[in-house]
């Protein structure tokens, strides 16, 4: 394997798997807040951490990381201090930074081609130092989870509940918004807004029909992401076909397909 | 033990509601270790904003709030499930951190028998009707052996029998251990069977005291409009 093989090549390919997995991970957190809109907040928002970064001639992620984290700190406590549920929030986040940074991408001249490139990504792009970020998130995302499993698990399904039984949900719920902000806006900068919504939301959803617990359905979501994201590339690569929406198509099309037997076998099951 | 060392929550000048509607203010109240409380009162008097400040879930308005315990178990009114979680009954009771009900990893077989759940276990929560859903939270509450229960209309949607044997069990948890309950309900008839106290509340706190008291019954009616029966409980529940 020669270095503009693996340059060009391995590293997308690595670097797509461990954000499959990664996201795959976050997917049922997200879910059990009942947050699945959330991912397209955050991605979308991103836009304009972005924007921000262009505007200032500096790399993005200097701009987008520490954005991503404001983003997810300042939702964490609008929802806590004004009363209004987060997905209310974000859906105001949502067209408030998409349109403040579409806005300063039209006034930097930045259209077309290159909106498509930050809206969908291109795998392709990714170099070593994407990967790094990526390794480097793997590596406090997953111990997070790991160690704080129980108390992350109880502060999403409820808060009174974990504040009854003694854990600090808000400043949990604060640093979970802020950790999954940044990734989905790693993730975003990578790959672009919708490879990150799909990863996040249906492999979460489609381990959700087959799996008897929250555990199976965390491995399970796990698998599918990075699965889904093998066969997608191998399309991709055999048909010629942009890598991000054939990824997507091949998990949305999992999840029709799912249900669909899922119905069907629960009609049979009636009819005997 | 004296009375200064036997409260376990005390209340002063406190202020509840939300920002826009403040819903009592000036109240001042203590509950004492081993006391079965009931708050009662109309739709939209305040009863689960008040809890939920009792529990600490919430923060008064104004005023202050003193806990003598650590450990609490709550029940609140309205406990939605992800649809989309596979999240089931034991990884949910597995949750509750330090449980003193664990033995080698288990959860405690008198509670979960106590509270009729053996049978739902390994199901995810999502799948629950009403009245399982509100045993698995009650079992979650007593986990670790909380001194005070705050329970937000939790017996709602059980049915008689299992509701009977829940009140015994918390009745007996009360006299060995000095459980001390604060319930909000609706059931007036079942208030008079097993609290020792009463709070009506209704744009304040209208009463407090014991539901044998003839104000009390004068009270209801001037809230409610028309004489209730109180001593109608089914025999059971007694």
């Amino acid at each position: 394997m020669n270095s503009e093989y693996f340059q060009l090549f391995a590293i997308p390919i690595f670097a797509v798997l461990v954000m499959a997995g990664l996201c795959g991970l976050l997917g049922p957190f997200v879910l059990l807040k009942r947050l699945a809109f959330l991912t397209d907040t955050i991605a979308h928002a991103c836009i304009f951490g972005i924007a921000l970064g262009i505007s200032l001639q500096i790399a993005p992620y200097w701009t987008l990381l520490p954005f991503a984290a404001f983003l997810g700190w300042i939702l964490s406590r609008a929802s806590r201090h004004s009363g209004e549920g987060l997905s209310n929030l974000t859906a105001v986040a949502f067209s408030l930074f998409l349109g403040l940074g579409t806005l300063i991408l039209s006034y930097r001249g930045i259209a077309g081609q290159e909106m498509v490139h930050i809206l969908f990504g291109d795998v392709l792009w990714i170099r070593s130092r994407d990967l790094l970020l990526l390794l480097f998130a793997v590596l406090i995302i997953v111990p997070f989870f790991v160690f704080k499993f129980k108390a992350v698990t109880l502060a999403l399904v409820s808060r009174d509940l974990a504040l009854t039984s003694g854990i600090h949900v808000d400043k949990l719920n604060d640093l979970f918004l802020v950790l999954v902000a940044v990734v989905l806006a790693l993730c975003t900068k990578i790959v672009g807004v919708l490879l990150v919504s799909s990863l996040v939301v249906l492999p979460a959803f489609l381990a959700s029909s087959f799996s008897h617990s929250f555990r199976q359905q965390l491995l399970l979501s796990i698998s599918i992401a990075i699965g889904g994201s093998l066969v997608g590339l191998a399309l991709s690569f055999s048909k010629d076909l942009p890598i991000g929406p054939s990824i997507s198509s091949v998990l949305g099309t999992a999840l029709l397909i799912a249900n669909f037997a899922q119905v069907i076998s629960k009609k049979i099951r009636s009819l005997t | 033990m004296d009375s200064k060392t036997d409260k376990l929550l005390t209340l002063e000048n406190i202020a509840v509601g939300h920002s826009e509607r403040l819903l009592f203010s000036n109240v001042s109240i203590e509950f004492k270790i081993g006391e079965w409380v009931a708050i009662v009162g109309p739709n939209g008097s305040g009863k689960s904003t008040f809890l939920k400040t009792l529990a600490g879930t919430l923060n008064p308005r104004t005023g202050r709030r003193t806990a003598h315990f650590t450990s609490a178990g709550y029940v609140p009114q309205r406990f939605i499930v992800s649809a989309a979680s596979s999240l089931t009954v034991k990884e949910f009771l597995e949750l509750k951190p330090s449980t003193l009900d664990y033995k080698s990893g288990t959860i405690s077989n008198e509670l979960i028998q106590e509270m009729g759940i053996g049978d739902f276990l390994d199901r995810p929560l999502r799948i629950l009707s009403g009245g399982q859903t509100q045993r698995v939270l009650l079992t979650f509450a007593c986990l670790g052996n909380p001194r005070i229960l705050f329970l937000d209309e939790a017996l709602e949607g059980i049915d008689l029998t299992a509701k009977g044997q829940i009140i015994a069990f918390l009745q007996r948890e009360r006299e060995s251990r000095k459980l001390t309950i604060i319930e909000v309900t609706h059931d007036l008839a079942g208030v008079t069977t097993h609290a020792e106290r009463v709070i009506l509340v209704s744009e304040g706190v209208l009463f407090d005291g014991s539901p044998h008291d003839e104000n009390f019954h004068d009270c209801i009616h001037s809230i409610y409009g028309k004489k209730i029966r109180l001593e109608c409980a089914p025999e059971f529940l007694r």
